[in-house]
């Protein structure tokens, strides 16, 4: 074999290994072992018993793991430095067979609801755990309203609902937020070249319209063009105080291609929420969500959750909340048909 | 301005203090002769020293006068001046390889002196004549400095048989290498945009070829490397860790030369010679990749079967060429470039082989392309304003970008009908500059460099393009998005004072003033340097140094490997300089067996330090990148030992390090701190080359690290969640970088056989990287296995279940490599 076509075969030998030879092993795992741990979940809210979920946390390596009720947890909620109650556990509704068991068990309160400016402190005691609490100071709803409500034509058949949501951030102190937005939605499936068809009928939906106060730069405010952002920031429609300190501000909510046409009978009702939250509940859903986002990125840093719980995990947090109702058309109408998707 | 002023005094107070001595009746020997030198009017030796087979002036010579025990080295052009006693002089000059120069002369003026040193053909005769080289790095204030031979790391085995510069400095003790087989080096616990590459003066922003897999220094066309990892003099700053400060050769004034290398990788060829000997000179090195040529068949082999024709590869090249005039021994002109280009594609084309309604057949086209590169271009004039001031004026250039693009198209072939689709992402840096340079040398005991620059900084952080036809009734796009180009103003003003205080206590003090102007925000940032040499004796010396340094642009940067998406960005009202603060103090000695040893420790912290937020990564556009990363700080300390032989037939050194590296971001782990990913708490290397003839020589390589930090949970636990059953857990990580990798090491050996042929020397070379296999951590991940088994539960079923696995991912097992080249 010629000089030069040996150096080429030994080139394209090496290339292809190159190209091969990455490869995979399994290696032990030399750490510390995982302690389980009591993982709570308590959001108080003043309209709403005092509830608290208990759960824990298991190792990876305990291998077919299967989550468990545990009903002998001690619950013991303290107000202001003074023991208010010892929860009862509430059994779960019964399952099906085949449905696998919750790893959530129920510890509600059977008179006390969370007051605002109280400060209470939630203690959970699994036995062979150890003790687990965190604390939260239940803020104050802070009142906001629906001021304004437009819509717009912009092209190809769409319209825009544009709704004003206003309210006044409290002076003299950091505050957290949330906004939510349900609402039952109908559609006609008929054809609207038409004139109402009462035999076409109008769809019934349940919807979560918080998506629409992405387009204010006080929730959304990385609303930039991010051609290859993989994942939905902030899902959970959190923002603070920190750019409208004290300051009257109207988030401005935008739906595009929701507009309801009541000439058809659509309707659109919608409940939208300012959330006063705690901070740690703030930092533990803002975390909670980016953890779950780039889970699977392996381009990024893996997002630990953020707990408030000492010797567990999960979140001891509070919200209170305002509402306003937006009303766009009538609902249930008698003669119109529905065709109802409430799940 | 209080601190300048301070500095100021400090230093002319010292100044007249060592004047004081120098004129102190009754003072020791050492210091008699300097009260003499200032009694009596001197003479100026001054010239150039360059090699003699191709007239490329030496750095770093060693000028030094027998009886007054006096000395310099040259500077970065060959430049020396040495003032002397009239009389008598017996003038030595040495460099490491090269035969000694000896010339006595009777002074009476000043006077001009070139040398031209030939390469010793004798390994021993080095060896005797070098022992005052050897000295210069001793009694040098200069510490956490280290040049590297450039003949000796062409020796080293390396991955594929590529030698490459920056492989090679990832072996020096207070360096840490990135992921294996990459270039990314980290230096005393900074970070891969600490680092200054300098090619010929000019900064390199992408020092990577081929995803960091190799740097962009072709070793064929490099004259000389030195790495700064502290104790930084004044004429350098703008990164906080490192300065690697790389000159290319000149070009051989004497005669045509040239070489040309085959290898697993690439091809290369480097020409040099004179266009008018002895005046002008060029030297012109080029390099390309052949994955994508080789692999054309094998593509073509898998679209036999196939309508689609699809067809990919790989490629990069960069070429180097310099050229430069000497007017007269006063001045000197060069003219330098580099270009270098990387390129990934894909194309495909697919033509319907039915025809449509209107008896037409349509072609779909498609292509992908990933591509970056740097330019870079220097002016330097080089003048001598007297024996003892040398000037060198300089005009910069760099250029750095890279871009994707996406390009879909439909084309009817009957009627020539198009649609085109076309998406294209750019981003990338221009540096225009200027700076002028001055070496003053005042006495043999006291020399000045001094300087001043300007940068234009044209900063592009993301453009997105994109077009599409009208199409299915709609209105088409042609739009631009992510324009946020940034221009930015940087000066700077620096000074140095090399003088010796006593015989034994020599001192480096400088001062660096850097101004950058940016989105109509200043920023000033003062950095003093000293260096402190103090000798022990002939051979032992200690030294201690500080050095404050600063930048004003940030790496974004989310992966181990150099990707296209690292990101240079300017400094900003919101995230400002990045700035440093490094103490180092340090001992050299002379060991029997030709030996030299160093050892350091440092301490050095870092404010202003960016990092991308928990789960962000690079989206994309320059524009919202201040909303992804958070501002903190950071420190690192250790211990450096080197053991070094730079003589004999056995050349080489043992590295070892022991550091620490930690960093602190209020919104980065809940505020705890946590170590970097690099940090690395034991860090050992050995680099040995040994001559056994002129025939054969032999290189080995040996590496071990700790391993890389890795943020790893293992425990999950139910989620905040409103479905009770259908959830995905939640990890819990103990902490950031909680992790250890499995440590790394491996062993490479290397033979390079040589023969004396006709018109030249071939050379082949075999090496073996990762000669005894080890499956080295890439990175670390949680898989799953799925297991399937009796359930012990129920004699006679079966259980599934998943279990998992850590899974250590190995890039580069055993890989042998041999490559041909040819010098002549």
């Amino acid at each position: 074999m010629k000089p030069k076509y040996t150096l080429t075969f030994l080139v394209a030998v090496a290339l292809t290994l190159i190209t091969t030879v990455s490869c995979e092993t399994v290696i032990d795992y030399r750490g510390p072992d995982a302690q389980p741990k009591v993982v709570i979940y308590s959001v108080l809210q003043p309209d709403s018993l005092i509830t608290v979920l208990v759960s824990e946390s298991h190792s990876v390596f305990q291998l077919r793991y299967q989550p468990r009720q545990i009903p002998d947890a001690t619950v013991r909620v303290y107000r202001d430095g003074v023991l208010l109650e010892i929860l009862s556990y509430a059994e779960p509704a019964p399952v099906p067979e085949y449905a696998p068991l919750s790893p959530y068990s129920l510890y509600v309160s059977d008179v006390n609801s969370p007051e605002p400016g109280s400060i209470y402190r939630v203690e959970v005691e699994v036995p062979g755990l150890p003790l687990a609490y965190g604390e939260a100071e239940v803020p104050f709803p802070v009142a906001a309203a629906i001021t304004d409500t437009n819509s717009a034509d912009i092209g190809n058949g769409y319209r825009e609902l544009v709704v004003r949501f206003r309210f006044r951030d409290p002076a003299g102190e950091s505050n957290y937020y949330r906004f939510t937005a349900s609402g039952t939605t109908g559609y006609y499936y008929g054809n609207k070249n038409e004139p109402y068809n009462p035999f076409a009928p109008v769809s019934v939906q349940r919807q979560e319209l918080g998506y629409g106060s992405l387009s204010d730069p006080l929730i959304a405010p990385q609303q930039e063009d991010d051609i290859f952002d993989m994942y939905l920031q902030n899902t959970y429609f959190l923002f603070t105080d920190e750019l409208i300190p004290g300051r009257e501000y109207s988030l401005r909510l935008s739906y595009t291609g929701v507009y309801p046409d009541t000439d058809y009978y659509e309707f659109l009702h919608a409940r939208f929420c300012l959330n006063n939250i705690s901070r740690d509940l703030y930092l533990h859903l803002q975390s909670y969500s980016a953890h779950i986002q780039t889970r699977d990125n392996f381009l990024a840093e893996p997002v630990p959750v953020y707990t408030n719980v000492v010797n567990g995990l999960g979140v001891v947090g509070a919200s209170s909340t305002a509402c306003d109702s937006l009303k766009i058309g009538e609902y249930p109408v008698d003669g119109v048909t529905y065709d109802m998707w409430l799940y | 301005m209080h601190r300048l002023l301070l500095f100021l005094i400090l230093l002319s107070l010292l100044s007249s203090h060592s004047e004081a001595q120098r004129t102190s009746p009754g003072a020791a020997a050492t210091q008699r002769t300097v009260t003499s030198q200032t009694a009596t009017p001197r003479v100026t030796v001054s010239g150039f020293v360059t090699d003699a087979g191709s007239g490329e002036r030496m750095i770093d010579a060693t000028v030094y006068e027998r009886a007054s025990f006096t000395g310099t080295t040259t500077n970065s052009y060959g430049f020396y001046s040495l003032p002397l006693l009239p009389g008598d002089a017996e003038i030595i000059v040495s460099y490491l390889g090269y035969d000694a120069d000896t010339v006595r002369i009777w002074l009476t003026r000043d006077t001009v002196m070139n040398f031209s040193l030939v390469m010793s053909s004798s390994e021993i005769a080095a060896v005797t004549v070098t022992a005052s080289g050897r000295r210069a790095k001793i009694e040098s204030t200069q510490m956490s400095m280290i040049d590297i031979p450039v003949e000796k790391f062409l020796k080293l085995p390396v991955i594929f048989g590529e030698a490459d510069v920056l492989k090679v400095i990832q072996l020096l003790p207070g360096v840490q290498s990135g992921t294996e087989g990459s270039t990314g080096i980290y230096v005393r616990g900074g970070g891969p945009d600490q680092n200054l590459f300098l090619l010929d003066g000019v900064p390199v922003y992408n020092a990577n070829h081929l995803f960091g897999f190799m740097s962009v220094f072709n070793p064929d066309a490099v004259k000389s490397v030195q790495l700064y990892k502290g104790g930084f003099p004044a004429r350098y700053g703008e990164r906080l860790s490192s300065v690697i400060d790389i000159r290319m050769k000149e070009g051989n004034e004497k005669e045509l030369h040239g070489n040309f290398a085959v290898g697993l990788i690439s091809s290369k060829v480097s020409l040099e010679g004179p266009i008018i000997k002895d005046k002008t000179s060029f030297v012109i090195s080029g390099r390309r990749t052949y994955y994508d040529v080789l692999a054309q068949p094998f593509i073509i082999r898998a679209n036999r079967d196939s309508d689609d024709r699809t067809t990919g590869g790989y490629y990069f090249y960069d070429l180097n060429a310099k050229i430069n005039h000497k007017f007269s021994d006063k001045s000197r002109l060069y003219l330098s470039s580099y270009l270098g280009r990387d390129r990934a594609y894909t194309r495909s084309r697919y033509v319907t082989n039915f025809q449509d309604g209107d008896n037409s057949r349509t072609e779909y086209k498609d292509s992908y392309g990933l591509g970056w590169g740097n330019i870079i271009t220097a002016l330097r004039w080089n003048y001598l304003i007297t024996n003892k001031l040398f000037s060198n004026t300089t005009l910069t250039y760099s250029k750095y970008d890279f871009d994707v693009t996406i390009e879909s198209s439909a084309k009817n072939l009957s009627t020539g009908a198009k649609e085109v689709d076309y998406f294209k992402y750019f981003s990338g840096i221009d540096d225009l500059g200027a700076k002028i340079d001055f070496d003053y040398y005042v006495s043999p005991r006291h020399s000045v460099k001094f300087g001043t620059g300007y940068t234009y900084h044209h900063f592009k952080p993301g453009v997105t393009t994109f077009r599409y036809d009208p199409m299915m009734g709609d209105d088409g796009l042609d739009t631009v998005i992510g324009d946020m180009r940034v221009r930015a103003n940087e000066f700077i003003m620096y000074a140095e004072d090399n003088i010796d205080i006593t015989s034994r206590i020599k001192i480096n003090a400088g001062m660096r003033m850097s101004m950058f102007g940016v989105q109509d925000t200043g920023y000033f940032v003062f950095q003093p340097r000293l260096s402190v040499r103090y000798m022990a004796n002939d051979d032992l010396s200690f030294k201690v140094s500080y050095s404050k340094m600063a930048q004003f642009v940030h790496l974004l940067t989310t992966s181990a490997i150099s990707l296209p998406t690292d990101l240079w960005l300017p400094v900003t009202r919101k995230f400002g300089p990045p700035v440093s603060h490094q103490v180092a103090i340090g001992t050299g000695f002379l060991l029997p067996a030709d030996l030299e040893m160093t050892v350091e420790a440092f301490y050095k912290t870092m404010d202003n330090l960016i990092e991308y937020k928990e789960g962000a990564f690079f989206g994309g556009t320059g524009s919202g990148w201040e909303s992804k990363v958070e501002s903190g700080r950071g420190w690192a300390y250790g211990a450096e030992f080197m053991v070094e032989k730079s003589y004999g037939k056995l050349t080489g050194w043992i590295g070892y390090t022991l550091s620490w590296t930690e960093r602190k971001f209020e919104n980065l782990n809940f505020g705890r701190t946590f170590p970097a990913k690099y940090d690395r708490r034991h860090d050992i290397s050995v680099a040995l080359t040994h001559k056994f003839s002129e025939k054969v020589d032999a290189g080995l390589v040996w590496v071990f690290g700790t391993g890389n930090a890795a943020t790893l949970g293992v425990s999950e636990y139910p989620p905040i969640s409103d479905n009770d059953y259908y959830y995905s857990p939640v990890t819990d990580y103990p902490g950031r970088n909680n992790y250890r990798t499995p440590a790394y090491h491996r062993l490479d050996l290397g033979v390079n056989l040589h023969k004396q042929k006709k018109n030249g020397i071939r050379t082949w070379s075999f090496s073996v990287y990762n000669a005894y296999n080890r499956l080295n951590p890439f990175f670390i991940y949680w898989g799953s296995t799925w297991v399937e088994e009796p359930d012990p539960a129920n004699p006679g079923q079966m259980i599934y279940y998943s279990k998992p696995e850590l899974r250590k991912v190995s890039v580069f097992p055993i890989i042998p490599s041999v490559s041909y080249s040819f010098k002549f």
